[in-house]
């Protein structure tokens, strides 16, 4: 209990709870139901039904991470993201790719 | 804060779709916050882009001198006070909606709003109504469409004392020199000139002691005005290039498909004449030597970047906390800055609104002998100056 205490509290743990719900909460309503199902981990091809989601506790492996890293492929050339950017430019792809799958 | 990732192997990046990674990193990367989440003037950014898309929209005499009235907040559409309100779905998209003489209560990204028509014939009726409504400490910005003026009262429309007032921009600027010497002068006369004790930029302004870690302060403000300003296109702080982190970089947005192109960039240095110290009267003086080392690191620096990123205008900006306004620092970059094609500016920054008037040519406290005597005084004492 004491290390969960903990953990919430940590100033680190608490500005990426605000960043990540401001990301979220920043997509269009129809997109918001639909972005957990489109993350690289969960869509993950390898991914079977049933099988339980390992966001690299298990295996040393994140694919939601590492798409993050991905941004930077399309930007010029050594610029970098900070944490923050990536993880807004994730949601915005998680928003992208479920507004998609509403449409469709 | 910044990482450099080396790219990921894209098979490791299980059901990710790559096509549409890329699209999102050229398109979306002007839409991610400039600041984090719980830094308050972050509010302000998208209300201001929001509305000039609003005024780009509108003849001039169809814009009356109405104000309109933004109230934050989290849960706008549960507010008690907006059960009778108009809802508005995603008002940043809605330009059709009058926001003139209206109350909207909304959340920090427009997403959510709702709004009363109330009418309002002075910025005092507007103060008058939120008192009303239980209003009068929410983080509140009052836009002022026939002027194009914003203002920005994060502790309420009551604290005067915080009241920040942003110029919202005409039509699209382009990232030119002169456009973005505009926004620099803008930044320091609305912001950065006389104390804003908001702001942060003083730790004890009557001993001339900065603000802890001013520049990266300066660096977080004028990247949202720089923002607000440009707000077609994108701008960075703390970029890590080669040539090591630079302060500001703003890309020129061409569009879903095209690249994003580098339009400028910008080196901020701090002048001081004392140290921060957390105990002010601690702090120990800081040598024209060292502001003149700032100031030659500042020109490299920049040029540097200029040529790595093929940048088309590179500027060093000096923020000048010193006890005397002084130009002559800038003397030892004069030259090396026309050769490598970078603007040097020095932007003073009085530790009063008193030292800014007595400052100003029409001043007649110039005229006194006590003005005459100080500056004997600060010429013979101050070894920065």
């Amino acid at each position: 209990m004491a290390k969960i205490s903990g953990n919430f509290t940590s100033p680190k743990k608490h500005r990426f709870h605000c960043e990540l719900l401001a990301a979220y909460s920043s997509l269009p309503d129809e997109a918001q139901p639909g972005a957990a199902l489109v993350d690289a981990t969960y869509a993950a091809p390898d991914q079977n039904l049933d099988d339980v989601i390992d966001f690299a506790e298990w295996r040393d492996r994140n694919a939601s991470v590492n798409t993050t890293g991905l941004f930077v492929n399309s930007l010029p050339a050594g610029l970098a993201l900070n944490e923050r950017e990536r993880l807004h430019l994730y949601m915005h792809y998680l928003g992208r790719m479920a507004g998609r799958q509403v449409v469709a | 804060m910044v990482d450099v990732l080396d790219p990921e192997p894209e098979s490791e990046c299980g059901g990710a779709d790559l096509a549409t990674v890329a699209e999102t990193a050229i398109s979306d990367l002007g839409s991610v916050p400039a600041v984090d989440s719980q830094f308050p003037l972050g509010m302000v950014l998208p209300l201001i882009r929001y509305v000039r898309r609003w005024l780009s929209g509108r003849a001039p005499d169809a814009i009356g001198e109405q104000p309109a009235v933004f109230v934050f907040s989290e849960y706008p559409r549960i507010d008690r006070e907006t059960q009778k309100a108009v809802p508005h779905s995603h008002l940043y998209a809605n330009l059709a909606h009058d926001i003139q003489g209206r109350v909207h209560f909304s959340s920090a990204q427009l997403k959510y709003a709702s709004s009363i028509v109330v009418g309002f014939d002075s910025l005092d009726a507007v103060q008058a109504d939120l008192a009303g409504r239980g209003l009068i400490e929410r983080p509140t910005a009052i836009i002022l469409p026939d002027r194009r003026v914003l203002l920005w009262c994060p502790r309420g429309v009551a604290d005067e004392d915080t009241t920040a007032e942003f110029e919202i921009p005409d039509e699209v600027a382009d990232v030119t020199q002169e456009s973005v010497e505009r926004a620099l002068r803008h930044f320091h006369k609305r912001h950065a000139e006389v104390p804003d004790p908001d702001l942060e930029f003083w730790k004890d302004p009557g001993r001339f002691v900065p603000g802890a870690d001013l520049e990266r302060t300066i660096q977080k403000y004028l990247h949202l005005v720089l923002s607000s300003w440009f707000c077609d296109s994108t701008v960075i702080k703390e970029a890590t290039f080669k040539a090591g982190r630079i302060d500001l970089v703003i890309y020129a947005y061409l569009g879903t498909d095209a690249p994003l192109v580098v339009a400028c960039n910008l080196e901020l240095k701090v002048l001081k004449s004392k140290h921060y110290c957390d105990h002010p009267p601690s702090a120990s003086r800081c040598s024209r030597a060292e502001n003149e080392d700032a100031i030659i690191k500042g020109v490299d620096q920049a040029a540097e970047t200029k040529e790595e990123l093929k940048s088309p205008v590179a500027f060093l900006c000096c923020y000048d906390v010193r006890d005397t306004d002084d130009e002559s620092i800038m003397a030892c970059v004069v030259a090396a800055a026309a050769r490598r094609n970078v603007f040097c500016r020095r932007y003073f920054m009085y530790n009063s609104k008193e030292s800014f008037r007595r400052a100003q040519p029409e001043s007649t406290y110039k005229e006194t002998a006590a003005y005459r005597q100080a500056r004997r005084n600060r010429r013979s004492a101050s070894p920065s100056s």
